[in-house]
């Protein structure tokens, strides 16, 4: 008799992820699958026919798409691999009370968008909310966004296009205690790094791939009936994009 | 030859910094006059150097001995001993930054230091770190445009560092510290974060102007509790990010400034001030993912600044006084547009 939770991808890393599960999860179609959708596009036309799914690198969606996504009633878990919610945790692994945020991200044009937007999720996370637009300023290599969270916090996010082969973004919560993030195209391993007057304390790499994260993540949603943050996280980060100042 | 230094001033910056740092400029320069405004701080500097101490600029100036005048006293009082400084026929000056406190004062200052051949070095040492020299080189070679500059600081207090760079510590001076930035009070944010952006953005802005060097549009300002200030700028088609924070306790000070070219990414890293464990660590990605981590000079900023100044004297380079007025151009156009925009709520 065949065990586990069907799950339902023709993507070669996410049908690798399945197997790294099993017996957990199966390769499957049933209306009771998790569907994998790639992101790109109108990948919210995707969610159908699963009883939850896993959103692979959304593009930005404007505020329209996710209130019909607020309503769909069932486990999503995005896939940002600039913003792994392991090192999510991680960042958050140690107290910080910061004074200021600051992200620094480059990449190509192709990306930028995202980028951005993955910036800013940072920026919400150590700043300790969803944030609000100050100001900001484009031109057409780069753009940076003064923000601020409700606890009075504020973020500085810059984007640049170009740097060369591939993309990073850097996180650095500033205060006495201060946390560094550096999440980087040329290494498959972010970095989390605490600084205080005890010295610099490296957190362990997370190695496990991001598909099986993101499987092993609706998995857990949907055996333990819990929701899931993931999209009305994505909203906000997006919701700053299409945000004027 | 060795030139005799006269410092006026007895804070922190010549107990713990310039008067040590002369003796690693290879016999260029000795200490052989600190003068004070009655502290007598200068008399216990001096002590250490086996150099004079006086009270007041008159002594020190008329010493027959000191080739160079080091301006060292506090920032609002720089211009005034410039000026007598060349007054006393003083023609070889370092003067700590910033050189004023307006793009008005900073012009007639080096307008009068050109006037009479003046040699003239303000002391922005992050401008003369190795490091950056290399950087704007590599950044010169792609002939690339720049995108997006990005400067951090975030920094502990200097005392912590002072011990690294004396033998015993000076009794405290009677300046007060900076009060914290009451946020609810516009006119004293504003006061401030003009205060910072002049004295301590002073560091890092001549090298902004180096990589975008059009005046620049300021985007937003903000102060940042307990002291600090973040502001964005426009110039020459890049966006500049400035975030500097001054923290009573905690972590290491961080001082990075990041530059994102179309073929290159650029990040150096400066050491703490005071200290002399050589120059700042850059770090360059290229066009074709490589990163390169350069090693570190042994020499910093604080000891080529007054090599730079020994190479004036020598002849061996030219004083660039159009570049002088231009970075305080830069910086006080700056800190106006953000004490403005801070008064009004800019951000």
């Amino acid at each position: 008799m065949m065990t586990g939770l069907e799950v339902h991808t023709e993507a070669p890393a996410y049908r690798a992820a399945v197997a790294e599960l099993a017996p957990r999860v199966r390769p499957g179609r049933g209306a009771d699958a998790i569907r994998v959708v790639e992101g790109r596009g109108s990948w919210w036309e995707g969610l159908v026919d699963a009883s939850a799914f896993v959103v692979d690198e959304p593009d930005p969606a404007s505020a329209e798409i996710h209130e019909r996504l607020g309503a769909l009633g069932v486990p999503v878990v995005i896939v940002r691999r600039r913003l792994r919610p392991d090192v999510v945790d991680d960042a958050r692994a140690e107290s910080v009370a910061p004074r200021h945020v600051v992200v620094d991200a480059w990449g190509g044009r192709t990306d930028a968008t995202a980028l951005l937007r993955d910036a800013v999720g940072w920026a919400r996370v150590i700043a300790g909310g969803p944030l609000s637009v100050v100001a900001r300023a484009e031109t057409t290599s780069a753009a940076t966004v003064a923000l601020r969270a409700p606890n009075g916090v504020g973020a500085s996010v810059t984007r640049a296009i170009g740097g060369g082969v591939g993309g990073a973004l850097t996180v650095t919560a500033l205060g006495a205690r201060r946390v560094e993030v550096r999440v980087d195209s040329g290494s498959p391993l972010c970095e989390v790094a605490f600084d205080d007057d005890e010295g610099r304390r490296v957190r362990p790499a997370r190695r496990e791939s991001a598909e099986r994260l993101a499987l092993r993540r609706i998995l857990d949603a949907v055996e333990a009936g819990t929701a899931v943050p993931d999209l009305a996280e994505l909203a906000a980060d997006d919701a700053v994009l299409l945000c004027p100042s | 030859m060795t030139w005799g230094v006269g410092i006026i001033g007895s804070g922190p910056g010549v107990a713990a910094l310039h008067a040590p740092t002369l003796a690693r400029t290879d016999g260029d320069f000795r200490l052989v006059h600190v003068s004070d405004a009655g502290s007598g701080r200068a008399a216990m500097i001096a002590g250490r150097f086996g150099a004079r101490a006086s009270v007041g600029i008159d002594t020190l100036l008329a010493d027959p001995e000191v080739d160079v005048v080091a301006v060292c006293s506090p920032p609002s009082l720089h211009a005034e001993h410039v000026r007598a400084s060349l007054a006393a026929g003083r023609r070889a000056i370092f003067c700590e930054k910033p050189l004023a406190d307006t793009a008005e004062e900073a012009e007639r200052l080096v307008a009068e230091c050109a006037a009479v051949g003046a040699l003239l070095v303000v002391g922005t040492n992050h401008l003369f770190d190795p490091a950056w020299v290399r950087a704007t080189h590599h950044l010169s070679a792609l002939e690339g445009r720049i995108s997006a500059v990005t400067v951090t600081l975030c920094l502990s207090p200097n005392d912590r560092y002072h011990a690294l760079t004396m033998g015993e510590p000076l009794p405290a001076g009677s300046s007060a510290r900076r009060p914290p930035l009451d946020l609810d009070d516009p006119e004293q944010s504003a006061a401030i974060v003009r205060q910072l952006v002049v004295g301590l953005g002073v560091h890092d802005l001549p090298l902004v102007r180096d990589l975008v060097p059009e005046t620049p549009e300021l985007v937003w300002a903000r102060p940042i509790a307990p002291v600090g200030f973040d502001l964005a700028l426009r110039a020459t088609g890049a966006l500049v990010r400035f975030t500097t924070v001054m923290i009573p306790e905690g972590a290491d000070s961080l001082w990075r400034v990041s530059v994102a070219a179309a073929g290159a990414r650029v990040e150096v890293e400066f050491p703490p001030p005071f200290v002399h464990v050589g120059g700042a660590r850059t770090s360059v990605r290229d066009a074709q993912g490589v990163q390169t981590l350069y090693p570190i000079d042994r020499r910093d900023g604080y000891e080529v600044e007054w090599r730079a100044l020994a190479a004036l004297l020598r002849g061996e380079a030219a004083m660039e006084y159009d570049e002088l007025r231009a970075d305080a151009a830069f910086v006080t156009a700056i800190a106006d547009g953000a004490a403005e925009a801070v008064r009004v709520g800019g951000a």
